[in-house]
């Protein structure tokens, strides 16, 4: 039996899992130092935004990519200033900022750009591999490295599990937990501007709903360790991804609006499947909660 | 205990340091000098501000006034980096340590031996081994701190500031968590650590056996203020100190009459319960109680008194067992249910078990009353029957406050348990279990909560009284039930035991009767 | 006679409502955030009027008259908002037991597909139909909550996030629906036909609706501040701990509320039906189901001010979507409200030092 549409399809679906694995990635980060934003979506979504403004107004892939990664940086910076210089509920403070930037990311397109674009430009892949998945696997290696071997993971670590014992080690507990929050914040643009640009080469409303809650349940499902969330975001994306194919071929029929909702879908199986099964809640300890030398 | 012997410059004096929160001075030009080999210790109630001064030294706050001089040069400690470098180091009260790391990596935090950036472990681990070898604290490195017990943990803590190269240790509270075995191990790390170089040890604590035991030299502190500072030769007994703690004299035998103790009112037997982690932490537990007699159950925290006490109240069910109340097996009861039988309960943490802080004193005394009739007008709560029923209460339970609209995680401590007694008291109950009742008290709240618990006691109710506070337990039980890993050890009387049997007993001796 | 007007009974309802001591601090949030939009729909209209070439005044025109500028407008805005009150009412309910009801959409679309099917397939007379729309929308949307917070309650599963995912998956039924078995044939948008039994106008854009939401306000203060139950849900929510050392059973109580809070989310799905849109339309249920969350925080859980954020929210969103005839495109209204938001929680903290 002729198995290389099967490999070649299994690896074009492959390539387009770094949406969801970078995401849950940057979200980790973020989460480990005990930084806990839900309006993650909102990253990706000003992501997809820039990245085709980049494209557009500098001609090159590199600099849409480079811009998606800036814009996600931009937001990071404003939602660290206000969970953690300030202490504002983050659960508060990130719907805020859901809002602000899902609006804005529309906003702003529809603004900037008259037409539909397309990207014209080929990206170069290895059937379907492109460099950002490979990065994505590097980023994941070096995170684990990061937090199990250097001093600095140990910091990133103490932030988010007793930052009381960080301060005292003499540890800055803002500094830590500003660094990880913008590392996390300009992955997930890079991932919103790669899949603008290079999945679907061009915009459309609302084009990454879900991915954004998706990854956030996906580390918590993961229990905030680096492989099992590449893991299991890989395999996540991996179902999507087939079951959209599966879809084209017409083996199982989902009503094709039960196809856009398979993140979300997906996203209560997996909590329901780690609450019923998991006793032990693994989140950093001070998660969500805003430090404040007393 | 000797005199501290006055050499050349101190090693460390604090000089007039004012410390100001809000306009109230937490410390008030407090004066305090400490020289080489001494254990010394800052004895106050809460709130007398020693846990403050103490963070100043250790840079989490700075002084407003007063300076600092260590070796007799002037310093100044702008953070707990700053301090470490001075050789200063705060082992906490509430432990810093991180759970999710093993005891070698929370030791080394922030202070790590790297290349690059990279940890260098063997380094690290040798480094700490020779420590561990020169002061005899021995821990395992690898393990993770919730396994470890209270003792293990506090010497992770100690190790981390030596690791640091202290010379200066502070204490703060640090017999609270120890059976009375580890305690004289610590008091004999300390004696050998003043012994091998590190200097001075102050030590902080409100326990005076403790501070007799060990002291070369005291401060006490009053309201943030120095009352005393005494030498060895001057400390004298728990009275004396314990009136300079206070302000005035305080009685600490209270007036405890003789009762006999009538029908048995309350049982439990065989109880084996499971805590959230799955851990069987109660393995058979058995006792009874009778009216008009208090039954105490003394034991270092960990030991089941937990799990027991949520058994007893009905918010667990035991695995095994029975609870037997007036002759009737109730374990099948809900909590709900047993609270109509009569049942009362003073929880061990009051801000979180006990009152709802946002909650004005009005509502959380209508706590547990607001379905019965004569607060509820047809579907709705009456409103003027819950205003006066408060106003009675906080009278009659000497509250310090008259608006019974204001929130009561606004009050202090004292009087936030005196709500929670008032609240649990007042529906007059048969069977009282209070769980820690002063912890955290100030002495004069102390006294007047043992007051009301011997005054049910002669009411003839039923009281079941679990304590970390071996002398509140002496004092008030008739009877003590030592507990140790789940299970009832002996049941002990409570007139003419010694502490030092109890003591053993706590920490799972078993004796031969 | 008098008591038999509407108009008596709204004033009677406004009346219910209690002034006290920190209506002052509870306005200067509102009043920062007045300001706050004002100088963010300055900034924004100063960049669109350069990239579109259209008039400075001419938006704050367009926004100002899709908000207020005629009868129709004002009525319009008073209906979407309130379909954002009547969610903001079951946040309400639920956050005070101390659980967030985030599926606000997910309910009012269950809501709306039990509406509009009561109206369209039951072969009952036409008010029966509504009822057992309205009811069925309580009921269902109520009980879909209310296992939600049993799961929390038995599996410690973070209502948070399941009622978040369920809701967008209960939206994309809904869209299902109007799209197949129930669309209109020979539209060109997926839509149902006209749902008999909707609401007639009173005024330009405005039907009955309002006083369903207007009743709620004062039902939802009662239960929460007077009755037993309402005692119970307020002490499971801020101290749990101290409800179960008494007896009570947090877990019903969670599941309890969480029951009545998607049951009146499921009440503003009906209600955008049969008294808003008359049929269910693509777009629907829109986010006023978000949008709730601010106007809940934003009047810091008290119904009885949750009329007033919700009528604000609503002005901003119908005044950004005037702006859709400069070519704007609606999500704009969205970023006010998240400025909005934003702006109040560090007001809010301000204002309260601890």
């Amino acid at each position: 039996m002729d198995f290389t549409p099967v490999i070649s399809a299994a690896f074009s679906i492959l390539g387009l899992s770094p949406l969801l694995v970078l995401s849950s990635i940057g979200i980790l980060i973020a989460n480990k130092s005990g930084v806990f934003n839900i309006g993650v979506q909102g990253n990706i979504a000003i992501g997809t935004t820039f990245g085709i403004l980049g494209v557009s107004f500098f001609g090159s892939i590199w600099a849409g990519l480079a811009l998606g990664f800036l814009a996600g940086l931009a937001v990071a910076i404003v939602s660290a200033y206000l969970t953690i210089n300030k202490p504002y509920d983050q659960l508060q403070i990130g719907f805020g900022i859901w809002f602000v930037t899902e609006g804005l990311a529309g906003f702003i397109y529809f603004m900037s750009m008259n037409s539909a674009f397309r990207v014209e430009e080929t990206f170069p892949s290895f059937n379907g591999l492109d460099i950002i998945f490979f990065s994505t696997i590097a980023i994941t290696i070096v995170y684990y490295f990061v937090i199990h071997r250097t001093k600095y993971g140990l910091a990133v670590v103490a932030a988010g599990e007793n930052p009381g014992a960080a301060d005292v080690a003499g540890i800055s507990v803002f500094r830590v937990r500003w660094i990880c929050t913008l590392v996390g914040g300009s992955l997930l643009g890079l991932a919103g501007s790669w899949f603008s640009i290079i999945v679907l080469r061009h915009f459309f409303y609302n084009m990454v709903a879900g991915y954004g809650w998706l990854a956030i349940l996906t580390v918590i499902f993961a229990g905030f360790a680096a492989l099992p969330t590449f893991l299991s975001a890989l395999f996540f994306s991996f179902l999507i991804g087939m079951q959209t194919r599966i879809q084209v071929y017409g083996f199982l029929p989902l009503p094709r609006e039960i196809i856009l909702v398979l993140p979300y879908i997906f996203g209560v199986i997996l909590l329901i499947i780690s609450g019923v099964l998991r006793k032990k809640k693994s989140a950093p300890a001070a998660l969500g909660h805003p430090y404040e030398r007393e | 205990m000797q005199d501290a012997t006055k050499t050349e410059s101190p090693l460390l004096e604090m000089k007039g340091i004012t410390k100001r929160f809000k306009g109230i001075a937490a410390n008030d030009h407090i004066d305090l000098i400490l020289r080489c080999g001494e254990v010394h210790s800052i004895l106050g109630e809460n709130g007398a501000g020693k846990t403050t001064l103490m963070n100043i030294l250790s840079g989490l706050y700075q002084p407003d006034e007063g300076e600092i001089f260590i070796d007799g040069k002037k310093v100044t400690i702008k953070s707990p980096s700053d301090a470490v470098k001075l050789g200063i180091g705060m082992v906490h009260q509430h432990l810093k340590l991180v759970d999710t790391l093993r005891v070698w990596e929370n030791i080394i935090i922030g202070y790590e031996p790297t290349t690059f950036s990279f940890i260098r472990r063997k380094e690290a681990k040798t480094k700490i081994k020779n420590i561990q070898q020169r002061f005899g604290l021995y821990v395992d490195l690898d393990a993770k701190p919730p396994s470890l017990t209270a003792c293990d943990r506090q010497k992770t803590e100690i190790l981390k500031v030596l690791y640091r190269g202290a010379r200066i240790l502070i204490l703060d509270e640090p017999t609270s968590l120890l059976t009375p075995n580890e305690k004289e191990k610590l008091i004999q790390t300390i004696k050998s650590m003043t012994a091998e170089g590190i200097c001075s040890v102050p030590f902080i604590t409100h326990k005076l056996p403790d501070v007799l035991e060990l002291s070369t030299s005291l401060t006490v502190l009053r309201k943030g203020r120095v009352v005393a500072t005494l030498n060895a030769s001057e400390i004298g007994t728990e009275e004396s100190l314990a009136e300079k703690m206070v302000g005035r004299p305080v009685l600490f035998r209270l007036d405890k009459k003789d009762l006999t103790p009538g029908n048995t009112m309350f049982a439990v037997d065989g109880i084996e319960a499971f805590d959230e982690r799955g851990v069987k932490t109660v393995n058979g537990v058995s006792l009874s109680i009778n009216e008009g007699e208090i039954l105490g159950i003394a034991g270092v925290s960990g030991n089941g008194q937990k799990e027991l006490a949520n058994v007893i109240m009905g918010l667990i069910k035991p695995s095994k067992g029975k609870v037997i109340f007036k002759g009737e097996d109730i374990t099948r009861s809900n909590t709900h249910a047993r609270r109509d039988r009569g049942f009362a309960y003073i929880p061990d943490d009051r801000m979180t078990e006990g009152i709802v802080p946002d909650l004005s004193i009005k509502e959380n005394i209508l706590i547990g009353n607001h379905r019965k009739a004569m607060f509820t007008n047809r579907w709705l709560i009456n409103d003027a029957a819950a205003c006066k029923y408060a106003e009675e209460t906080i009278k009659k339970f000497n509250v310090d406050t008259l608006d019974i609209d204001k929130p009561v995680g606004k009050l202090s401590g004292g009087n936030i348990q005196k709500i929670v007694l008032a609240r649990e008291l007042s529906r007059d109950p048969i069977f009282i279990l209070a769980d820690k009742p002063t912890r955290g008290l100030d002495v004069g709240s102390q006294e007047y909560i043992h007051s009301i618990l011997l005054k049910e006691r002669e009411n003839r109710k039923a009281i079941l009284l679990i304590s970390e506070d071996l002398d509140e337990t002496m004092m008030l039980s008739d009877r003590i039930a030592v507990i140790y890993e789940g299970k009832i050890i002996k049941i002990l009387p409570g007139k003419g035991t010694t502490k030092e049997e109890i003591g053993l007993l706590m920490a799972g001796h078993c004796t031969a009767s | 006679m008098a008591s038999f007007s509407p108009l008596f009974w709204v004033r009677k309802k406004l009346e219910n409502i209690h002034f006290n001591r920190d209506t002052l601090r509870s306005l200067l949030p509102a009043l920062i955030s007045v300001v706050a939009v004002f100088i963010t729909l300055c900034i924004a209209f100063v960049y669109i009027s350069i990239s579109t070439g259209t008039g400075f005044f001419d938006l704050w025109g367009s926004f100002y008259y899709a908000a207020f500028g005629s009868a129709s407008a004002i009525g319009r805005m008073l209906t979407k908002a309130t379909h954002i009150l009547i969610v903001t009412i079951g946040l309400i309910i639920a956050f005070k037991s101390g659980l967030f009801n985030l599926g606000g959409v997910g309910q009012m679309a269950v809501g709306a597909i039990l509406g509009a099917g009561a109206g369209l397939f039951l072969p009952l007379p036409i008010p029966l139909r509504v009822i057992i729309g309205f009811g069925s929308a309580f009921l269902v949307s109520g009980a879909i909550a209310g296992a939600l917070g049993w799961f929390k309650a038995r599996f410690n599963i973070d209502e948070i996030f399941t009622t978040l995912m369920v809701g967008f998956v209960l939206v994309a039924i809904l869209n299902y629906f109007i799209d197949g078995p129930w669309g209109q044939t020979g539209s060109a948008e997926a839509k149902t036909p006209v749902v008999p039994g909707s609401f007639p106008y009173m005024l330009p854009g405005l039907t009955p609706l309002i006083f369903l939401a207007l009743a709620l306000i004062p039902i939802a203060y009662y239960l929460l501040n007077r009755t037993p139950l309402g005692f119970e849900m307020r002490l499971v929510g801020s101290g749990k701990s101290v409800a179960q050392n008494q007896g009570i059973n947090a877990s019903k109580i969670a599941i309890i509320s969480m029951i009545i809070s998607g049951g009146i989310c499921g009440l503003a799905g009906a209600g955008q039906v049969y008294g808003d849109m008359t049929r269910i339309v693509v777009g629907m249920p829109g986010y006023f189901g978000f949008y709730a969350i601010p106007a809940a925080v934003m009047v810091n859980y008290k119904p009885h001010y949750a009329l007033f954020s919700s009528i604000f929210l609503s002005i901003l969103i119908m005044g950004s979507l005037g702006l859709t005839s400069v070519g704007i495109i609606s999500d704009f209204g969205e970023v006010l409200i998240g400025i909005v938001f934003i702006v109040t929680i560090a007001v809010n903290r301000l204002g309260r030092k601890k």
